[in-house]
């Protein structure tokens, strides 16, 4: 099965990893593993942008080589929903 | 307007003046955010600002609130917000819409806006405004902050609707967090405690500076179709800028691929006309309740009403044993059932949209209430022609 080797961190930029992930993972499989091995907080949504490509990979998007390539910086941002009577 | 007041503006090789005076923009959401977003545009000097908030104003909201004083408490954040517009530029016209936007702001009306900026605390108002701006090719700028980051997602809908919206990008657990609102998966759960998000005035003034900036396309001479979304976080000092996708499963725009038009018409059903497709589907704005039903009876209680105006408790104000109520809640019909159960009957809900052989059409029912606003002029006293 195909690989790639790619670098997730989270937004903040204070948890970062280097990982070889099958291609047929999906950025939601990405967000799931931050969460679970970061213990990010799970009261939070999350997003995933790849930062080398200016793109965003959706959920359920494999990470096929059209979306992310060897190297690429993976980012998972929180998805921030305060702004109006917090 | 005075050319003195505007003189620095004009200095600016890239700057329209003109074209901001033309411009007319609605902030739903008149909070942290919505404050800085009202006083950049008022400052800007933008023609018009029609600003839509259900809420009053509190103490807790003044360390975020550069509209609002402690004189201000209890009275309407869109009202107050209105009025300090026209004391910072008396050539802005701003209107106050003390009340839900999903009722009060028609698709008729919010056709004639150049953005919208929707600076709310909660998804389901979000998916709403994105909806509204999706139908109408309405140009839409989201918002969301916490104590430490910014996020501005923008969707140009005026010059494209087939690269993505709001919901394209949501992620499923959304959805599962919205769900837990409510009971019987549409009744408001009265026992749900909401989170509050810690914020500051400083993710506040990040966000609208850029959802502002980017929003008017201030010195974009080409704008691009593609949704955008920029994330900043104010400590690390950081901004990343993404380009948005649209998702083939998306339960906003894949429903409705193109533009379907927007016809006007009565609440009132009535008996279906000869030649009309009787099997054609009608999908809701929102959730019905269309009736109950006690086990052990024969007899259904037609309610026909958004289910969104009841909480979970009704069944417990309908019979003695909440258990053994059956309420049955769609947002999906015939146009035969639809005219023949509910023949006489009001539509509850904003819209409908019927799929028919000819393709989707959306059905807006007369009733909105945004020409209710509160217009404001320079003396800060509401316009009664507004």
């Amino acid at each position: 099965m195909s690989e790639v080797k790619i670098i997730i961190r989270t937004a903040d930029q204070t948890r970062k990893a280097e990982v070889s992930l099958a291609r047929s993972s999906t950025g939601g499989d990405v967000i799931q593993a931050a969460v679970d091995n970061w213990s990010l907080p799970s009261d939070t949504d999350y997003s995933l942008v790849n930062t080398s490509s200016g793109k965003a990979v959706l959920a359920g998007q494999a990470l096929g080589e059209d979306v992310v390539q060897d190297g690429n910086i993976l980012e998972v941002q929180p998805v921030l929903v305060a702004g109006c009577w917090d | 307007m005075t050319d003195a007041r505007y003189h620095r503006h004009s200095l600016i090789d890239w700057f329209s003046q003109e074209a901001l005076v033309r411009s007319k923009v609605a902030v739903v959401g008149a909070g942290a955010v919505g404050n800085e977003v009202i006083k950049n545009l008022a400052l800007l000097g933008v023609g018009e600002i029609h600003i839509f908030d259900l809420d009053n104003i509190e103490e807790h909201n003044l360390t975020r609130s550069v509209l609002f004083r402690d004189a201000d408490i209890g009275q309407a954040k869109a009202t107050v917000a209105a009025k300090r517009v026209m004391e910072l530029d008396r050539n802005v016209l701003a209107t106050a819409i003390p009340g839900d936007f999903w009722e009060h702001l028609s698709l008729s009306e919010l056709r004639t806006f150049d953005v919208v900026f929707c600076c709310v605390d909660n998804f389901e108002a979000r998916i709403r405004c994105n909806m509204l701006c999706y139908l109408t090719g309405t140009d839409f700028v989201n918002t969301g902050i916490d104590s430490r980051s910014a996020l501005v997602e923008l969707y140009p809908f005026s010059l494209s609707r087939m690269t993505g919206c709001l919901e394209c990008n949501l992620p499923a657990t959304v959805y599962r967090r919205i769900a837990e609102r409510y009971s019987c998966g549409y009744l408001r759960k009265l026992s749900f405690v909401e989170r509050k998000i810690p914020t500051t005035i400083i993710t506040s003034t990040a966000v609208a500076s850029l959802a502002v900036s980017r929003g008017l396309r201030l010195g974009a001479d080409d704008a691009e179709p593609i949704p955008q979304k920029f994330y900043m976080d104010t400590i690390a000092g950081t901004l990343t800028r993404t380009e948005l996708l649209r998702a083939d499963a998306c339960p906003c725009c894949s429903r409705l691929s193109g533009t379907p038009p927007i016809l006007w018409t009565r609440r009132e059903i009535e008996s279906l006309s000869e030649g009309v497709d009787g099997e054609a589907t009608i999908i809701t704005s929102e959730p019905i309740l269309v009736s109950y039903r006690i086990v052990g009876e024969q007899q259904e209680h037609l309610v026909f009403d958004r289910a969104s105006a009841f909480s979970s408790d009704f069944p417990v104000t309908v019979a003695s044993d909440p258990g053994t109520v059956e309420l049955e809640i769609r947002d999906q019909f015939t146009l035969r059932e639809l005219t023949k159960r509910f023949s006489g009957r009001a539509m509850p809900c904003k819209f409908a949209t019927v799929f028919g052989k000819a393709g989707p059409v959306i059905f807006e029912f007369f009733g909105g209430r945004h020409e209710r606003g509160e217009n404001h002029h320079s003396d800060g006293r509401p316009d009664p022609q507004g």
